[in-house]
């Protein structure tokens, strides 16, 4: 009896101990929200596309990819990656600024320019703006 | 004797988890680019000369530990703006590149530092495009918070 006791106590214990363990377990790097994309520009000028856009990313960025497609978004046209070290492996993108070579890419106002943010917790968003052409008074 | 003893065992375990550490480290400022006790340069309408050099001068500062930082600079004959530049230079007339100079490097700063001088000589390459530009100074810390400084500048024959 005084065994069954003895054994019932420590199962308690070692049952507590791991409930202790898995409670305060840290899952930050899980919890982490996907990225998130405010696009402000995506204006034609001479032979490419500029891309202006803020990013904000609590589970740093690990990838980003800029894809070019018709207006219905079924024909891609363009895709780069944009790997400069300035951009990835940070939590924040103030000003993003890229340009994207199109020469011979047929690519025309209206087709949509989507930016692919992918985070190093594997989680990815996509924004996405209809490609205009550059204004040309001094008010933009 | 055997239910202190167990008791303890508890404790101790509950206790190893109980705070999270990263509660402590976990930083949540981005790093600051200032002109504190420095002559920094280049400054908002400072004026550079084609074949000259730029003599950069900066104060890169953070709470924990810096990471590394990006010089850029790019034209401005569209006149676009950034979100820290200024607008209250006067800019030539719009117009086309020809040759406009594009600069774009990375720089580490040693491990462990909080506070750091960053001093450079960048030569202006003497066949560019003259005109206005867009010199872009982006410092990141440690823990990837990032701070864009956006200086606007000329540069004439």
């Amino acid at each position: 009896m005084k065994n069954f006791k003895y054994m019932s106590l420590m199962l308690a214990l070692v049952s507590v101990i791991s409930l202790g363990f898995i409670s305060c377990d840290d899952d930050d790097d899980n919890d982490t929200a996907a990225p998130a994309i405010v696009m402000d520009e995506a204006n034609i000028e001479d032979g490419f596309i500029c891309v202006k856009a803020d990013v904000a990313a609590p589970g740093r960025t690990a990838a980003i990819q800029i894809t070019v497609t018709d207006a219905t978004g079924t024909t891609t046209k363009v895709t780069k990656d944009v790997t400069d070290a300035k951009y990835i492996g940070v939590l924040n993108i103030d000003g993003f600024h890229v340009h994207v070579d199109i020469d011979g890419k047929n690519v025309a106002v209206g087709d949509l320019l989507k930016l692919k943010v992918t985070d190093a917790n594997g989680k990815s968003t996509v924004a996405q703006k209809s490609i205009t052409q550059e204004e040309d008074d001094d008010d933009e | 004797m055997k239910k202190i003893y167990l008791s303890l065992i508890l404790l101790c375990a509950l206790s190893a988890c109980s705070s999270s550490d990263d509660d402590v480290t976990k930083d949540m400022t981005a790093p600051e680019i200032s002109s504190e006790g420095i002559v920094a340069v280049p400054i908002d309408c400072q004026v550079f000369k084609r074949g000259e050099v730029i003599p950069f001068n900066y104060l890169f500062t953070d709470d924990t530990e810096l990471g590394a930082y990006n010089i850029e600079i790019h034209n401005n004959f569209d006149h676009h703006t950034h979100s820290t530049t200024s607008t209250d230079c006067t800019l030539d007339a719009k117009k086309d590149p020809v040759k406009a100079w594009v600069y774009n490097k990375d720089f580490a700063i040693p491990a462990g530092v909080r506070s750091y001088t960053a001093r450079h000589d960048i030569a202006i390459p003497a066949d560019i495009d003259p005109g206005d530009y867009h010199f872009m100074i982006r410092l990141t810390d440690r823990s990837g918070w990032q701070k864009l400084h956006a200086v606007a500048v000329k540069i004439t024959e």
